[in-house]
């Protein structure tokens, strides 16, 4: 899309939906960036307007809002979900950086689900796939210029001087000759009515202030006061409090058989039966939960029933054994589809039976849980005909349609708002949890209603990360390369739980996508995924995805193969990386912070990984020392390219974080399976690290080039394959199964 | 149900609640008090810290009735008012802790408490005494965090 192309306008519904969703005065000047070629899909749009708005134009597109109102103050709805990553700070920034308002008097509020507010990257409203910063780059950005224009626009006729006379800082247009000036806020009401400019001219990077700045995020006063509004946290005059009584899971049917008796017990309002189970409501949880906790159910059925680890074991087993393969095809990030070459797969066995040598292996994840510190919660309200739903939502819109369809309610019925997130990490794009909180506010109309789930039925209920099996065969050559890599992994498709289509004629690459990468140019190489159809254990999108466990699979096995051809894993994955100065630079600059060079005592081991894709490049390497199979780990480094860098301190904090996340995954997570559902109750079984589980991580940036990539998914992944590798090193065991505990003590 | 009376951010209330409500739900559904947050209901994640005479306590494991008579201090008694936040909040903003922010009030009351009750505490000290856990991992900022705030309360 080329930015002539791009037109700003202003539109009355925009206004309106602001003015409705934030408060604003009246007389705000409200912009919408709509933009052609970024247009949303014809069908979001044939689903109407927000109840009480004035029917789109047919151009609209895309409309992040700002608002600045007559006293000054600017708003900015933030159209997606803050969750931690801070996208409110890193979407702000953009408004500031163009608008020159107050920056440190800009209020960001909370979004809803509006088909005004969808990424144009994605074309939807979801925050997810670490789509937020690259998805709203230019056309936020573009909002805020252009409002800026029509302001300095105004000014020039009210001073009677010409705009290019004219500044703007602070929130102030000023005439630097005649020393006068005049406030945004005097100038809103008459921009408001201006024709928005069809060339609206961005600042380069060289000229940015607020963006690369390291200002603390918005969010976070509100945070340390604990005023941030969660969605457990949504409190409305005469609430009803729900807990829940449910089945082993989620599409479980279940049958209460003491409803009578429990109905009488303190505090219970009602009981509704809803998705998998009852919620039972008071004014208050805890005699709700009292209540909950006293139903008696019997189960009816159960998608997992008799289920346990070794009805997982021999699933894998079967998948592998008799479901055929589906190829995943290298994948070309650039067009988001898989390139022309495939493999052929006659060529890639006879490879193998030559090569000089061959390396097999049998990796294994289990399934683990999302654990977002907010349990799943969701509040909603039924009035009339009209369902208001409030909550900790990744995927708003989604949430809007499923609870249309689901409910029998019009979509233009349906109104969707949107909390902080007590942490999301993909739980909270599921659309399960605000389905019963929806179906208990239908059966107590005109009452608030919040259901909140136990932290074991948070845990229980959970759409896990799968569990999957992989079985990898390479073949080096006489000189040492690797020439050919075959890897199939069997377990769970995502998009089959959820009933979503893979892209035809490849594996869901939410299970198998690069589970071999492509930035090591393998001569030959296959990827094959045996989906096990016959296991229904709930599945969803865990912090990066299939990335999470196939940068395990793909660069453990990778320093065995290296070990194999004799060679030093990090000098062995520089000379296949030649090609690839980005990766190149970062993961050197990783190896370096750990001091990979350098002598190290015996039973002190060093590992290497990086993750990387069409935004990123992350390596992180680790030093452990193992001794007497005890493991310590003594420092984890990570070095990070991410483009140019939004929020620097923000993108710190998410591969930290993200490291902090991957580590619980390597060292304790696990979720068995026992008589059919997750055999884990809480924290005491799904460990998590703590503040004294944490050696020194130092996170280097290294930003490049001009267009943003992400952040909020990337420190999760190597992190596991570094540390089995460093354990290696250190003369310790190859771990090929996480969690690492079930081995080594920590 | 019976009623106790207790302190909550320096001013009485009375709670009509059954006796064995943790403190949590009461000060979240009784007194609207939801900056205490709910994590596990187990003792396990400390998201649900306040303070009860001053000492740090796991509200969701503590019965309101035991808070009879008693002073608690939650996240939105800690700091005098908005503008003048306490040292920890403070020190939490300015190294930029937080990331989803829901385990963090609960982490901020047990600094809080850490630090009057040891004012220059050890890293070791830190590390082994704040033991809430933070899932968007958070930790690497905690411990300047602390020392900062130390500083800052030692004047």
């Amino acid at each position: 899309m080329s930015e002539q192309r791009d037109v700003i306008a202003l539109s009355t519904i925009n206004r309106r939906a602001f003015l409705r969703g934030g408060g604003i005065g009246a007389g705000a000047l409200v912009i919408a960036a709509s933009l052609p070629g970024m247009l949303l899909p014809t069908d979001a749009l044939a689903d109407g307007p927000p109840p009480g708005a004035a029917p789109p134009p047919p151009q609209l597109g895309f409309g992040a809002m700002i608002a600045i109102a007559r006293d000054g103050v600017v708003s900015f709805i933030c159209p997606s979900s803050e969750m931690g990553q801070g996208t409110q700070e890193t979407l702000a920034r953009y408004v500031g950086e163009e608008l020159d308002c107050d920056y440190a008097r800009l209020k960001v509020l909370l979004p809803w689900a509006d088909p005004l507010f969808v990424n144009p990257m994605m074309r939807r409203q979801m925050t997810a796939n670490s789509a937020t910063t690259v998805g709203y780059f230019t056309a936020l950005r573009k909002a805020a210029a252009a409002s800026r224009m029509l302001l300095v626009q105004v000014a020039a006729q009210r001073l009677g001087v010409a705009e290019g006379e004219l500044t703007t800082a602070n929130g102030v247009v000023r005439h630097a000759a005649s020393g006068r000036s005049i406030g945004y806020g005097d100038l809103a009401e008459a921009a408001a009515k201006l024709p928005v400019p069809a060339q609206v001219p961005l600042r380069p990077a060289s000229a940015w202030t607020i963006i690369g700045g390291s200002t603390p995020r918005k969010d976070l006063a509100a945070k340390v006061r604990g005023s941030a509004e969660f969605g457990i946290d949504v409190v409305r005059p005469g609430m009803l409090i729900g807990a829940l009584a449910l089945g082993p899971h989620p599409r479980a049917k279940v049958q209460a058989t003491n409803l009578d008796k429990v109905r009488t017990m303190p505090g219970v309002t009602a009981i509704v039966p809803v998705e998998a189970g009852y919620a039972v409501l008071s004014p208050r949880f805890w005699q709700a939960k009292k209540a909950a906790e006293a139903l008696e159910l019997k189960v009816l059925s159960s998608p997992t029933a008799g289920l346990d680890d070794k009805g997982i074991d021999a699933a894998m087993e079967r998948a592998f054994a008799s479901v055929p393969p589906m190829e995943f095809p290298d994948f070309d990030f650039a067009t988001m589809r898989p390139k022309e070459k495939r493999a052929d797969r006659a060529a890639i066995t006879a490879a193998l039976a030559g090569a000089a040598k061959r390396v097999e292996a049998t990796y294994d994840v289990p399934y683990v849980a999302h654990a977002t510190m907010e349990p799943l919660t969701c509040s909603a309200h039924f009035a009339d005909g009209q369902l208001t739903v409030r909550g900790p939502l990744q995927s708003p819109e989604a949430v809007r349609t499923e609870l249309s369809q689901v409910l029998n309610i019009p979509f233009d019925k349906v109104r969707v708002e949107v909390t902080y997130l007590g942490g999301g990490f993909g739980r909270k794009w599921g659309v399960d949890f605000p389905v019963p909180a929806a179906q208990a506010a239908i059966a107590t109309p005109g009452r608030w209603v919040k259901l909140i789930w136990t932290r074991e039925q948070d845990i229980a209920m959970d759409q896990f990360r799968p569990a999957y099996r992989v079985r990898q065969t390479a073949g080096i050559g006489a000189d040492g390369r690797l020439q050919v890599m075959h890897s199939r992994i069997a377990g769970q498709s995502i998009n089959t739980y959820h009933h979503r289509k893979s892209p035809p004629g490849i594996a869901d690459p939410t299970a198998a996508g690069m589970l071999i990468y492509g930035c090591y140019g393998i001569p030959q190489s296959l990827i094959e995924y045996h989906e096990t159809k016959d296991l229904s254990v709930p599945v969803g999108f865990w912090r990066s995805v299939s990335a999470s466990q196939n940068t395990f699979f793909a660069e453990a096995f990778l320093d065995e193969v290296a070990r194999a051809a004799g060679k030093d894993p990090l000098a062995y994955r520089r000379a296949m990386l030649a090609g690839e100065p980005r990766i190149l630079r970062v993961l050197d600059k990783a190896a370096d912070m750990i001091g990979w060079s350098k002598p190290k005592p015996r039973g002190t081991g060093h590992g290497i990984a990086i993750t990387y894709n069409e935004g990123h490049v992350c390596a992180e390497a680790v030093r452990v020392r193992v001794v007497k199979g005890k493991l310590t780990i003594e420092k984890i480094v990570a070095a990070f390219d991410c483009g140019p860098m939004i929020d620097p301190k923000g993108v710190e904090s998410q591969i930290s974080g993200g490291i902090v996340f991957g580590l619980q995954a390597a060292i304790w997570g696990e979720i068995p399976f026992a008589e059919g559902r997750p055999n884990v109750a809480n924290f005491g079984e799904f460990r998590m690290p703590l503040l004294a589980d944490i050696p020194p991580i130092e996170v280097a940036l290294m930003p490049s080039g001009e267009r943003p990539g992400n952040a909020g998914e990337a420190g999760t992944p190597p992190i596991a394959a570094a540390l089995v590798n460093a354990i290696a090193d250190a003369g310790g065991p190859r771990i090929r199964r996480l969690p690492i505990a079930r081995m080594l003590e920590i | 149900m019976a009623e106790i009376k207790l302190t909550v951010n320096g001013a009485q209330r009375v709670v009509d609640s059954d006796a064995d409500t943790p403190l949590l739900w009461a000060l979240r559904d009784d007194l609207g008090l939801v900056g205490t947050k709910f994590g596990c209901g187990a003792g396990l994640c400390g998201a649900c810290t306040v303070h009860v005479e001053g000492q740090a306590v796991r509200s969701c494991q503590f019965p309101v009735s035991d808070a009879a008579g008693k002073a608690v201090t939650t996240i939105e008694g800690l700091a005098p008012s908005a503008d003048q936040p306490h040292a920890v909040q403070a020190a939490w903003v300015a190294q930029q802790v937080p990331q989803c922010g829901y385990c963090q009030p609960g982490m901020i009351m047990a600094v809080a408490a850490l630090l009057k009750e040891t004012p220059h505490p050890t890293e070791q000290a830190i590390r082994e005494g704040i033991t809430n856990i933070c899932r968007c991992g958070t930790y690497p900022r905690v411990v300047a965090a602390v020392q900062q705030a130390a500083k800052a309360l030692a004047g």
